[in-house]
């Protein structure tokens, strides 16, 4: 198999781009990030698409996301390869929605997809079908990748294949189609197989079959459950039948016992109403008579008709009145008499000596709190008295002004040396702060001082380097350029005088040189130092700006003088203070010590001391002074208060003759409201009196009336009259009563009417009686079956005849009707039972009915149910064929070839014999997932493979690999792909592998990516011929300088 | 004077019929079909002036049985009267308590036998008709041996049983649902058993007189399946003092008809269903047909058999079509091959030989082609 052409419409990175390869060895060398590994996985998608292997339905290999297009529009490939003479072109579109690929037969384009059968996953086998690899083992076979072998076991089936069918086909194909197969048919219920769907429908069609079946036989069981309640309500409806019969022959008999009773009632009517009429002429003679006998008591009591009721009650209660009234009036006059009698009395004396109605109670008090004035300041002059004759003496005087003064001088010292205090912890603050400052100071100047030096050795580089690099690279050249630019063109034009055409050939040599000068001084300086320029000017710079912001040194030196004559300053100030403060403080001793006072808080104490006594002796004599001025005022108020209500006051007892005034004027008000009181009780006696007087006038007025009115003289005698009042009452109603009665009695029937009445019942009963006798019984008790021996002409005796008569019949009638009523209920019990069998019956048909029209009849689920089964057999034994097949092949396939790892291993000990230069064979075994193990020629040792150094595990691997590459080109030669295999070889490993690879390239197409130069370098070396094939470059950035630093 | 019957049995009225593939239009016809085949035997019976239509069992399926169709059935037996049914239920229709013989009233003139031996005796025709009917599904002892018969005077005696003869040329093919001899028949001493439960018609002559004929099974009067192809039949019989004679009279309406038809040397689906074609063109359009596909073919062609059903299907009444056609492998050639298909088919040939039934070997046949089939195609060849 030869790949001719792969053209990348859009994968990963790359699009539209085309990449021709050769037969032969084809050497694809590109840097790191290139695409080389995506160019592969690329012409791998080309052959076999992006679809897992070993699969039954679609499913994507992680590469189909990983190298969906950057930038392309279309994912897909188109790649021409050569199998067996055959140029086939091969056109995939690889995005999942448009999966869809074509085979064209090259050079004629035929379109020849459709000679590929899809399997399941909508994969066609062009290049399965045409090398016998799927896409799984052709990767693990064609890529020489130094690893361990993936999908040992389908490669172990394939070379088992392989031996068994003589390199011709292969049985892994054969398994896996049956395993498809297989798989297709399905075996759970799970899924959209076959089986799974048949089993689904199987289940339901069960279900449904099995509630046919259920109602089927529902039908059944309701068929019998009808047939016993047609039988039951059949004899039902017969017990139903002679239950009606038994009643209705009840119901005749109580007819007739009815008839029998209701003459017999009639007739004992007709003795009752016979009663009823005697005694209503009874009544009516007697309520007559009653009538007679009450107007005869009548007129007895006639002369009191005219009484009013209620007079007598009325003169009673009169004459009490005014016998009550009369009796008040007496007591009422001798009280008031007793009243003016009082008042004379207190007319009679007054002994006050102030006329006191003239006196205001303002005045009054106006005197009375005079007199309190005057009291008070008497009583405080005779406290204050005692004191007298201690006024402040001169000496006194003289000692309290002394002290006083030195109290000022010693708030004046205390007050200026706080000052001065004060003045010296401002003067050292200051000092302080100075010197602080100073110290900043000096900092500043150190750090200046820094940064200044470190200027100046940045200085000092910069122009260092600067001269290095003018002197530098170009410097020989140039200066050798120069010089023989310039002797040869002197000599050229020297020359051009002489022999022109040397001249100027020696010119242009001359300028040459000249030209090269230039240039290497354009171009000759190092990238390096330029750098290293840079980024220390930048510093020297920042330096230099940073310098330029501090304060310059004179500056500094400046302020730091300034400071310090400060500094000096504040310290003679203080020290001056300090010489005051003492100064201060001897004065102040001395002042002290001429009073004896240790400290100032003595001179204090002593101070106060003094003067409180002073103070208190004089206080007293101006309080004297002010009480003698208010009691004067005092005794002058209440002289003129008194001379104006005509009383000489008395000087020497003022509040005596106050208390007795005091109680003059109170006896004076005590008799004042004693008087109003009687004269309120007098008016209000006169006035009770008048009114009292009228009632009783008014009462006799009254009284007289009455007794005028009646015509009698006194008071008993109304009483008499009223008693006879009550008596003619009483008659009259009792009369009307009797009279209305005879009136209703009329309104019934008077006595004639009455007595025909009497006269018709009697008629009536004789009717009956007649009736009954021409009837040929007598009110029947035979009826009832008994016998009855009865006068019938007799009237109590027949009415109690007929009493019993109709009480025999109602005896028999009530035991009758409780016949009827059992009879009845059980009619109707039975009648229930009827119904509801009848009920029950058309329910049953009800139900059969809507049974037998629901669903599908269970024949016609029985015969799908039937029909599923058949189906699911067939499938089983289907699968079941297919499974012995697969199974009887794969014991065929383990038990007719175990010579799958000779072959393998001479092919593997060919190439390790050849890349290690026969030092080392290789021991495959096929069984253990193609384990690889090292044989040491020398010592014939076995060395497992981590016990090998890199390059001879890969060596190893890639014997393995170039092996397997050689087993399954049994078809056609199958391309050897190798991405960076050999990168931990060294040069001997690498040129021997090469020389290996050189040689297969005769026979197999070898594409070889790397990412160095080292392969081509070999390559030349051993002459092997080969095809570079470009890939094109991306421009690389170029790396900033700053970058690198 | 003698005894004129219709001896009828195994109708089995609403079976399901899955294995004809209907429609459900088609299917409720045939189902018609069944009870019309009933109609009309009861209709010869009155033709024939019949005094007894005799029913050995099988009537319907009890578990599918439609009410209607136990309506029509009650229809016929009042329609048939005074002709007298007397019906011998079997496993298919026993007599159980919610059985429809027990449920519905049947008119006068049916009588049906239930799980004891039960007799009725005809004195218009002096004839004893005895019975007995399954009245579970399966009676496995030997009921006929308990036979005693209370009415030895009367002139005919006729046994009417739903039952398996054992020992007959039939034996193993049916389960022995009240299994009975011919010498126990024999000895009850009636002159005619109406036997039922055996699809196909037979005469059973009596032991001691081979002439004379003792029981019959009259074979279902409308076929149930592929096996009972050709014209179904009930039995007319006169029972006299010299014997009973029976004539044998088809009723079917529908027949079963199976025939090959060889597809060797078809290379397309075409090819053959135009053999199919040729081949069937004088059958009856009404049959019930199967098509067997024999002969070998292309292992390429595909017969596919659904597709043939379709194309065919209204040709016919119903139409099925099965295949029995090989792949012309060469089997032997490859069982010579040093090769691991070599070595299978070996294996595989020699399964199929050494195969204990037919379901083993067909399943290693379908083996042995499938291999084949994937080796040689790719895929699996279809052949119905």
């Amino acid at each position: 198999m030869i790949v001719r052409q792969l053209f990348i419409r859009g994968f990963g990175k790359w699009e539209n781009a085309t990449f021709t390869f050769s037969p032969g060895f084809n050497l694809i060398e590109a840097p790191n990030e290139a695409g080389k590994t995506t160019l592969l996985e690329a012409l791998l998608a080309a052959l076999y698409g992006l679809k897992r292997d070993y699969v039954s339905q679609r499913k994507f290999l992680p590469q189909y996301e990983r190298y969906k297009p950057w930038t392309a529009k279309a994912y897909g490939t188109v790649v021409e390869y050569e199998v067996l003479g055959q140029v086939y072109r091969l056109e995939r579109n690889l995005d999942r929605q448009k999966d869809e690929s074509r085979l064209f037969l090259l050079p004629e384009m035929a379109d020849i997809t459709r000679q590929y059968p899809q399997d399941r996953r909508r994969e066609r086998n062009f290049v399965e079908g045409q090398i016998g690899l799927n896409r799984t083992l052709f990767e693990q076979v064609a890529v020489l990748h130094p690893l361990p072998v993936e999908h040992a076991d389908h490669l172990l089936d394939h070379l088992r294949g392989l031996s068994a069918f003589g390199d011709e086909t292969s049985v892994a194909p054969l398994v896996e189609a049956l395993e498809r197969e297989i798989r297709a048919i399905g075996k759970t219920d799970r899924g959209q197989t076959p089986y799974a769907v048949v089993l689904r429908e199987m289940r339901e069609v069960t279900a449904e079959w099995e509630r046919a079946q259920q109602r089927a036989a529902r039908l059944r069981a309701l068929e019998q459950e009808h047939r016993r309640v047609r039988t039951q309500l059949a004899e039902v409806e017969r017990v139903v039948a002679a239950c009606e019969e038994r009643l209705a022959r009840v119901r005749a008999e109580m007819r007739r016992l009815d008839a029998l009773r209701a003459r017999e009632q009639e007739r004992q009517v007709l003795l009752e109403r016979h009663q009823r009429a005697v005694a209503a002429l009874a009544e009516w003679n007697e309520a007559v008579e009653q009538l007679a006998q009450l107007d005869k008591a009548l007129a007895e009591v006639s002369h009191a008709a005219a009484y009013r009721p209620g007079d007598a009650e009325r003169a009673r209660e009169l004459a009490d009145r005014v016998a009550r009234a009369e009796q008040a009036v007496a007591e009422w006059e001798a009280r008031l008499a007793a009243v003016t009698e009082a008042l004379k009395e207190l007319e009679k004396d007054t002994p006050f000596t102030v006329d006191w109605r003239a006196v205001s109670a303002a005045d009054w008090q106006a005197y009375e709190r005079a007199v309190e004035r005057w009291q008070e300041a008497t009583a405080r002059l005779a406290q204050v008295g005692e004191e007298k004759g201690h006024a402040p003496g001169a000496v006194d005087q003289g000692e309290r002004a002394a002290l006083r003064g030195a109290l000022r001088a010693l708030e004046a010292h205390q007050a200026e040396l706080r000052a001065l205090k004060e003045r010296l912890a401002e003067a050292q603050r200051r000092r302080a702060a100075f010197e602080a400052r100073r110290a900043a100071l000096r900092d500043q100047q150190q750090q200046r001082a820094d940064l200044a030096r470190r200027v100046a050795d940045k200085e000092a580089r910069l122009r260092e380097l600067r001269q290095r690099q003018a002197r530098s690279g170009g410097k020989g050249i140039r200066r050798v350029g120069f010089a023989l630019g310039a002797a040869f063109l002197a000599l050229g034009g020297a020359l051009a005088l002489w022999r022109p055409l040397w001249g100027v050939l020696l010119a242009a040599l001359g300028l040459a040189g000249l030209a090269t000068g230039l240039r290497f001084r354009a171009a000759a300086n190092g990238e390096e130092t330029r750098a290293v320029l840079e980024l220390l000017t930048r510093e020297w710079e920042a330096d230099r700006q940073a310098l330029a912001t501090l304060p310059t040194e004179d500056e500094l030196a400046r302020d730091d003088a300034e400071l310090e004559r400060q500094i000096t300053e504040a310290t003679r100030e203080a020290e001056e203070t300090a010489r005051l403060v003492r100064g201060k403080e001897r004065a102040v001793e001395q002042l002290l010590a001429q009073w004896n006072c240790a400290d100032a808080e003595d001179f204090y104490a002593l101070y106060h001391d003094t003067l409180r006594e002073a103070d208190e002796r004089e206080r007293q004599r101006l309080l004297r002074e002010e009480l003698q001025r208010q009691k004067g005022r005092a005794w002058e108020t209440l002289a003129a208060l008194l001379a104006a209500w005509g009383v000489v006051p008395e000087a020497r007892d003022p509040v005596g003759q106050a208390e007795r005034l005091r109680i003059e004027r109170n006896a004076y008000a005590e008799a004042e409201a004693k008087r109003a009181a009687l004269e309120r009780e007098r008016a209000a006696l006169e006035q009770r009196l008048a009114e009292v007087r009228a009632e009783l006038e008014a009462d006799r007025a009254a009284l007289a009336d009455i007794l005028a009115r009646n015509g009698v003289e006194t008071v008993e005698a109304l009483a008499e009259r009223a008693a006879a009042h009550r008596r003619w009452t009483a008659l009259t109603a009792a009369r009307s009563s009797v009279a209305e009665r005879l009136e209703a009695l009329a309104r019934e029937g008077d006595g004639r009417a009455r007595q025909a009445a009497l006269a018709e019942v009697e008629e009536a009963l004789a009717s009956l009686s007649g009736v009954a006798a021409a009837e040929g019984e007598p009110a029947s008790g035979q009826d009832v079956g008994e016998e009855a021996e009865e006068d019938p002409h007799a009237q109590d005796s027949a009415s109690r005849g007929a009493e019993e008569r109709v009480a025999r019949i109602s005896a028999r009638l009530v035991a009758l009707r409780r016949e009827e009523e059992a009879l009845k209920e059980e009619l109707s019990r039975h009648a229930a039972d009827r119904d509801r069998l009848r009920a029950d019956a058309s329910r049953l048909q009800g139900e059969m009915a809507a049974l037998e029209g629901d669903g599908p009849g269970p024949a016609d689920l029985r015969s799908r149910l039937e029909a599923l089964r058949a189906e699911a057999r067939r499938l089983d034994d289907r699968r079941e064929a297919l499974e012995r097949g697969l199974a009887l092949l794969r014991e065929v396939a383990k038990t007719v070839h175990r010579d799958v790892a000779p072959v393998l291993n001479r092919l593997a000990s060919e190439v390790m014999a050849h890349i290690t230069a026969g030092r080392y064979d290789v021991r495959v075994n096929p069984n253990e997932r193609m384990a690889v193990m090292a044989i040491e020629q020398e010592t014939q040792s076995a060395r497992s493979q981590d016990a090998l150094s890199r390059g001879t595990s890969d060596q190893l691997y890639f014997a393995l690999r170039v092996a397997l590459l050689k087993r399954f080109s049994y078809r056609t030669p199958l391309p050897a792909l190798l991405d960076d295999s050999f990168a931990h070889y060294d040069n001997e490993r690498l040129r021997r592998a090469l020389a290996y690879m050189g040689e297969l390239a005769k026979t197999h197409q070898v594409l070889l990516f790397t990412c160095r130069d080292r392969e081509r370098a070999v390559l030349r070396e051993l002459g092997i011929p080969f095809t570079a094939i470009p890939l094109v470059r991306e421009p690389v950035r170029a790396v900033a300088l700053t970058s690198k630093s | 004077m003698g005894v004129r019957f219709v001896h009828t049995a195994d109708v089995h009225l609403d079976v399901p019929l899955s294995h004809l593939s209907l429609s459900p239009a088609k299917l409720a016809q045939r189902r018609a079909e069944y009870r019309e085949t009933v109609a009309r035997i009861f209709q010869l019976a009155q033709e024939k002036g019949a005094h007894l239509i005799l029913i050995a069992g099988d009537w319907f399926e009890h578990d599918l049985v439609q009410k209607s169709t136990i309506s029509f059935l009650r229809e016929l037996c009042t329609r048939v009267a005074p002709i007298r049914v007397f019906i011998a239920p079997g496993n298919h229709d026993p007599a159980l308590p919610d059985s429809y013989y027990r449920t519905v009233e049947w008119p006068e003139n049916v009588h049906v036998f239930g799980g004891d031996w039960e007799t009725v005796y005809l004195p218009e025709l002096d004839c004893a008709v005895h019975g007995y009917g399954f009245d579970r599904y399966a009676v496995t002892e030997s009921v006929v041996r308990a036979f005693e018969n209370p009415v030895p005077e009367a002139r005919h005696h006729i046994m009417v049983v739903h039952a398996s003869l054992v020992q007959s040329e039939h034996a193993g093919e049916h389960d022995p649902y009240l299994p009975v001899t011919v010498e126990e028949l024999a000895a009850t001493g009636v002159d005619y058993v109406a036997l039922g439960h055996i699809h196909k018609g037979q005469k059973i002559p009596h032991p001691a007189e081979p002439s004379r004929v003792l029981a019959a099974y009259p074979g279902s009067p409308e076929g149930l399946g592929w096996k009972e192809q050709g014209v179904r039949t009930v039995l007319y019989g006169e029972l006299t003092e010299r014997g009973v004679k029976l004539e044998t009279l088809p009723v079917s309406r529908r027949a079963y008809v199976v025939r090959d038809v060889d597809v060797s040397g078809c290379e397309t689906p075409e090819a053959v269903l135009e053999r199919v074609m040729r081949q069937i063109r004088e059958e009856n359009r009404e049959s019930l047909l199967r098509l067997r596909l024999v002969g070998q073919v292309d292992p390429a062609l595909a017969v596919e058999v659904g597709w043939l059903r379709e194309r065919l299907a209204d040709a016919f009444f119903a139409v099925d079509v099965v295949s029995d056609v090989r792949p012309a492998y060469d089997v032997q050639q490859f069982a010579q091959e040093p090769t691991v298909i070599g070595g299978f088919v070996r294996e595989a040939l020699r399964r199929i030989d050494e195969a204990p039934d037919e379901r083993e070997k067909r399943l290693w046949t379908d083996a042995l082609h499938a291999v084949l089939d994937l080796h040689a195609y790719g895929r699996l060849v279809e052949r119905g």
